[in-house]
């Protein structure tokens, strides 16, 4: 029971930042944007948390440039694409490179390790986690949600906030025209590429804060290749969830899920395996996929090599 | 008659060099029908798209109601009353009728504290379904504003897309080739509705090339040709048809099809029975179709837009699994066949769309001409390609079947409609084919090329192929066949003999009021 | 006119120039402000980096060596993206195929060289081009985006290769590798020192055979329609799902030679650092988006690439500048020549360049 308790309530801790980057993400893909530099962009985000972090002692310097680095990269990013006219794919590729070199590059040059930056003397992050009094006093609950950090708690307003302004706001309204039929936006004087610069914005914010969870919440340091490409899994939890807001989530919990149970099942085994459970996300992505796809390609009859709507 | 609404100075649109509107000068008075007539490529949509505000005069002005006015975007245009009613419709099908209408002036619940009311960020759908409501009451459109713009009908959403601009209050609405997707019914439904409009103090600006509508409804008529304006006209008796489309085409012109007098043969050629097919629900899009063509014999299927026609022609071309039925070729099967399979039979296509399916726009002519016989003789011998005979292939077809090409080689997208599909069409035909299976051949081409297509494809014919045709146009599809099907929601409803059937008749069929059985149907036919 | 034709031939061509100078410049002015952050002038870098690589019979060895597995990796790349789809996975399969040869080169035994050398090679290729069979099903049958695919296939690779190493296949060392391989499984290096094999006839080879394919077959030209237009593609009988199978396992069968080459003629054993950081499935990449495809390009860029990575490594450890740079560079230069600057701002130079005839036009008239 106790080790039931546990996995759940490291699956609410894992699915932060699958959620925070899913529900960004989201707005993107239905502005008609694909947007494969998620990955790269919470990397950045997570590393100048820490970096920001530690150079100036301050952490909420460190989350203010965080977030404005992000932003800066999504911005760049419409940019390259929405405004030159450059390839999604190659534009969205070149930033997560970027993101894989750029770190270790200003590691080695500035503190000369090129693994990882700890600020644990600036952030303990025994003390990231906020014991609310009111779920002290509820057995089961207190288990699952007590102790998470701060960005765990807004997470489920972010979510339900932006899933609130998909539906019920003109700008929700505006994101998903812009995707379906851009013309009948442009007909009528909306600005699709605003609406997909908006869209970029609010999908970088959200990386950001699941970079900053990652790194500076949880464990107070940066190390290397620390998005482990959750944003390729968010980018399949939205094409499962056909970019419906809320479907995508509940695929994002699932693969929270299994990072939950990863990293419970990691205690059980010896050293040596806990290398192969790694995997497991991976895995996990490509049997969902098959569990999700595999029934409409069956409904499909076009012969049409054509990206299915 | 009132004042002048709004007056084109000496407007100009140069695309580089390029002038697609050369200096034109029209007037437009309050609360007439104005109809603008010219070919396709003409400049009649250029010229809109700058009373409308999405593209901006390279010189000269606008005059709306006395006062010179330069719009920015569309939004601009709306704002001083004018609207514009798109060809292809600019509604978001996962939206509602009402949702579509709103879009871009959305009603914002306002947030009450106390006696002060703030700006909100929700939407006030109540107030908004009230609105349209009222409006669709008042104007008498009867539509169901909940209902999800892709359920329904082309007619609907053209009120819909007319509605959008009445709820901006709009003076002067603008409708591009309004009647290109509309069956007969639709169309006069929608001349008695401008006829309201004018009555409640609209003027309307109507572009088209179909010169019997226009003869319906215009009070005057405006004729463009290579971006220049002819002349105008006032719709009385005294203007005909033939006036009008010499004007047009700039030289006479025959506006219709001269068959030989050639008869359909005896032989079967290709045979459909019982054909059927899903779609990605599972529902059935396509229900016990059956034909048989004959050698020398040419079958059109005429129809609404979305009734089946497009996967009938997926699903003939081998795009589309079919869940039952048989077909055949000169008494083979080829049931269920690939598209390159069907192609060693000597079946040629022309798909629906010329753009996605009939050409590569990045690649050159010559490419193009061979694409589907690219992997035989002579243009391939052994795997690798022989540019020589792909050449001497792409000159032969340029001669033969008149295709106007700007340079040597040019890539395919640069060249015109008519062009474009000449290549098409020199392909599936030069390879002398037993069976034609034929979708839009002239939709967006200029009259020069229209005539030729139909003339190649009545030739076809005489050598003994049997084609099968499916156009939107319905004076195309009767004036080629020798006979008729008519499609309703995926099934035939109704066969004729081309030559006996009245339009009115058709369009009766075509929008499911009346039926045939099916054994009717399987003794006409 | 004729002379209008040749200026305006002149602009496009200053155009495509400027495509390429641009990124380049870009890249190299963010490379020098890192090299400056790494407290070391970039001209001396850059020098070294040219100097080392270029200008020694051993430095061009060196560089063609490691130019040898970016070639494979290059061309196997061209293939997918030419045809629209973005395998981004050869590291993946760069790493199974290495994995099987290693495998291949110390457990079957007792084989002359003559054979045992292409038994790994084509074990290396086979197990590259099943690897890449999966995401080509996925992606042929269901519809399943490849981007995502292959990038998750490529952490499986990596992590299952070095779990093996590390538990069932090590040797017990420190450091976890599979053992060596049998001196028959070897590949003769061309002078003992340096790193150039008989490989690099191997990637030639290879990247003959491919531009031939690409530019002179039917199969080039059905690739060359079906990156364009699917539909189209599919509409005239070209069968794009079963092309795309195709096109991801001639890609994985190349990037597995390329994986095999590497172990057979460099490393001698399966390390799970074989493939350096950024890895040469990613080479091949950089260089094959670089040069749009072009697989003279690719061979270019390659060289280049294997002469960055030889100089990098020189220069980190003898002028202490971070491996990472290299990688700053090259992904700089994915970035910005995403968007080609000039082919955007084309009509503004076109007219640029028309104006500047005009004044002279006028100028000379005046003199007259």
């Amino acid at each position: 029971m106790d080790l039931f308790l546990s996995l759940l309530n490291m699956t609410v801790e894992a699915s932060v930042p699958y959620l925070l980057i899913t529900i960004g993400g989201v707005f993107v893909a239905r502005a008609g944007v694909f947007n494969i530099s998620m990955e790269g962009c919470t990397e950045f985000a997570a590393f100048a948390g820490i970096l920001f972090t530690f150079v100036t002692g301050k952490i909420w310097v460190g989350v203010i440039s965080s977030i404005l680095l992000a932003l800066f990269i999504n911005f760049v990013f419409y940019i390259f694409t929405v405004k030159l006219n450059g390839n999604l794919s190659v534009v969205g590729t070149g930033i997560n490179l970027m993101a894989a070199c750029v770190p270790a590059s200003l590691l080695s040059a500035l503190f000369f390790t090129r693994s990882n930056l700890i600020a644990t003397s600036i952030i303990n992050p025994a003390n990231m986690m906020y014991d609310v009094p009111i779920l002290r006093s509820i057995p089961v609950l207190n288990d699952i949600f007590n102790r998470q950090t701060l960005i765990t708690y807004i997470t489920p307003f972010i979510v339900f906030g932006l899933i609130v302004v998909m539906y019920k706001t003109k700008f929700g309204i505006y994101v998903r025209v812009t995707g379906e039929n851009p013309s009948a936006a442009q007909a009528v004087g909306i600005k699709t590429n605003r609406i997909k610069m908006y869209c970029l914005l609010i999908s970088a914010f959200t990386c950001a804060l699941a970079g900053l969870n990652l790194s500076v919440e949880k464990l107070g340091m940066y190390t290397i290749n620390m998005s482990a490409n959750r944003g390729f899994i968010c980018l399949s939890a939205i094409n499962c969830g056909r970019k419906e807001p809320g479907k995508a989530c509940i695929y994002a919990l699932i693969f929270g899920f299994v990072r939950a149970l990863q990293t419970i099942i990691n205690n059980f085994v010896p050293v040596a395996i806990s290398s192969l459970l790694g995997i497991m996300p991976y895995v996990a992505i490509i049997v969902v996929l098959l569990i999700v796809e595999i029934p409409n390609a069956r409904k499909n009859h076009l012969r049409c090599f054509r990206d299915l709507a | 008659m009132g004042s002048i609404l709004i007056q084109t100075k000496e407007i100009t649109k140069k695309f580089g060099d390029f002038i697609a509107n050369d200096k034109i000068n029209i007037a437009v008075e309050e609360g007439e029908i104005r109809a603008i007539i010219g070919e396709n490529g003409a400049g009649k949509s250029t010229l809109m798209n700058m009373l409308y505000g999405i593209l901006k005069p390279t010189s000269g002005e606008i005059i709306y109601k006395g006062k010179p006015v330069s719009f920015e975007s569309p939004r601009d245009a709306i704002e001083l009353g004018i609207g514009m009613v798109h060809q292809h419709f600019k509604l978001s099908p996962s939206l509602s009728i009402y949702e579509n209408i709103v879009l871009g002036s959305e009603t914002i619940k306002k947030i009450k504290f106390g006696k002060k009311s703030f700006g909100g960020v929700l939407i006030d759908r109540k107030k908004e379904m009230a609105e349209i409501q009222d409006l669709v009451d008042k104007f008498n459109f009867n539509l169901d504003i909940t209902a999800k713009v892709r359920d329904i009908s082309i007619g609907a959403k053209q009120r819909v897309e007319i509605l959008k601009m009445l709820y901006r209050n709009v003076n002067l609405l603008i409708l591009d080739e309004p009647t290109a997707v509309l069956i007969p019914s639709e169309v006069d439904d929608l001349i008695q509705r401008m006829q309201d409009l004018k009555k409640a103090g609209k003027t309307i600006i109507i572009i088209t090339h179909k010169l019997n509508e226009v003869k319906m409804c215009a009070d005057n008529i405006t004729v463009i040709r290579g971006g220049k304006v002819i002349g105008t006209v006032h719709n009385d008796d005294n203007t005909t048809d033939s006036d009008l489309a010499e004007m047009m085409v700039g030289r006479p012109v025959l506006l219709r099809v001269k068959k030989s007098g050639k008869m359909p043969g005896e032989k079967i050629v290709y045979s459909v029975s019982g054909l059927s097919a899903n779609d990605f629900e599972g529902k059935k899009i396509l229900n016990n179709i059956s034909f048989n063509i004959h050698e020398n014999e040419i079958i059109g299927i005429a129809g609404v837009e979305g009734n089946g026609q497009t996967d009938l022609m997926l699903a003939l071309s081998g795009l589309l699994d079919i869940s039952e039925g048989k077909v055949t070729l000169n008494d083979e099967d080829i049931t269920g066949l690939w598209p390159d399979e069907l192609r060693r039979y000597k079946i040629g296509i022309v798909p629906e769309d010329r753009y996605k399916q009939g050409l590569c726009l990045g690649l050159p002519v010559s490419w193009n001409l061979i694409a589907g016989i690219h992997g035989s003789s002579p243009f391939c011998v052994h795997g690798i390609m022989q540019k020589a005979s792909m050449q001497e292939n792409k000159q032969k077809l340029v001669k033969d079947f008149d295709i106007r090409l700007g340079s040597d080689d040019p890539a395919v997208g640069s060249l015109s409609g008519g062009n474009a599909q000449k290549v098409i069409i020199a392909r599936e035909f030069s390879k002398h084919p037993q069976l034609l299976l034929v979708s839009q051949p002239t939709r967006g081409v200029d009259i020069g090329a229209i005539e030729f297509i139909h003339n190649e494809i009545l030739r076809m014919r005489d050598k003994g192929a049997a084609v099968l045709i499916f156009s939107s146009e319905l004076s195309e599809v009767v004036g080629l066949s020798d006979r008729v099907y008519v499609m309703y929601k995926g099934e035939f409803v109704g066969v004729f003999n081309s030559s006996e059937v009245s339009f009115n008749e058709l369009g009766l069929y075509m929008s499911g009021v009346k039926r045939m059985t099916r054994e009717e149907i399987f003794t006409n036919g | 006119m004729a002379k209008d034709k040749t200026n305006l031939n002149g602009i496009k061509r200053f155009i495509s120039f400027g495509n390429i100078i641009i990124p380049l410049l870009l890249a190299f002015i963010i490379g020098s402000i890192f090299s400056i952050l790494s407290r070391c002038n970039p001209f001396t870098l850059y020098g070294y980096i040219i100097k080392r690589a270029f200008f020694s019979v051993g430095g061009i060895l060196n560089t063609l060596g490691y130019a040898t597995p970016i070639i494979m990796t290059g061309i196997a790349t061209a293939f997918s993206i030419k045809a629209g789809i973005f395998n981004m996975g050869i590291e993946g399969q760069v790493f199974v195929g290495a994995f099987a040869s290693a495998l291949a080169g110390y457990m079957i035994k007792g084989l002359p060289a003559f054979i045992h050398i292409p038994l790994c090679l084509l074990i290396g290729a086979v197990c590259g081009a099943l690897y890449a069979l999966v995401p080509g099903l996925l992606k042929a049958k269901l519809r399943i985006n490849e981007v995502v695919t292959t990038v998750m296939m490529n952490s499986i690779a990596t992590q299952v290769t070095g779990f093996l190493t590390q538990s069932y296949l090590g040797t017990g060392d420190a450091y976890a590798h599979t053992e060596f391989i049998l001196e028959s499984a070897r590949l003769t290096k061309i002078i003992s020192k340096y790193r150039c094999t008989t490989a690099i006839f191997i990637a030639l080879v290879i990247w003959l055979i491919i531009y031939f394919v690409l530019k002179k077959t039917k199969f080039g030209y059905e690739i060359e329609c079906i990156g364009r237009q699917w539909e189209f593609s599919d509409s005239v009988g070209m069968r794009v799902s079963r092309k795309v199978i195709i096109i991801f396992v001639l890609g994985g069968l190349i990037a597995g030679i390329a994986g095999a080459t590497e172990i057979m003629g460099v490393n001698y054993n399966f390390v799970n650092t074989f493939s350096a950081n950024p890895g040469i499935g990613w080479d091949g990449f950089y260089a094959c988006i670089l040069s749009a495809s072009n697989p003279v390009g690719i061979l270019i860029y390659s060289i280049v690439f294997g002469a960055l990575r030889y100089g990098a490594l020189a220069a980190q450890t003898w002028l202490g500048v971070p491996l990472d740079l290299i990688n700053v560079i090259k992904s700089t230069l994915v970035l910005f020549s995403a968007i080609k600057l000039c082919s955007v701002y084309s009509e503004q130079i076109k007219s640029f360049f028309s104006r500047k005839k005009a004044t002279k036009v006028a100028k000379q008239l005046q003199e007259e």
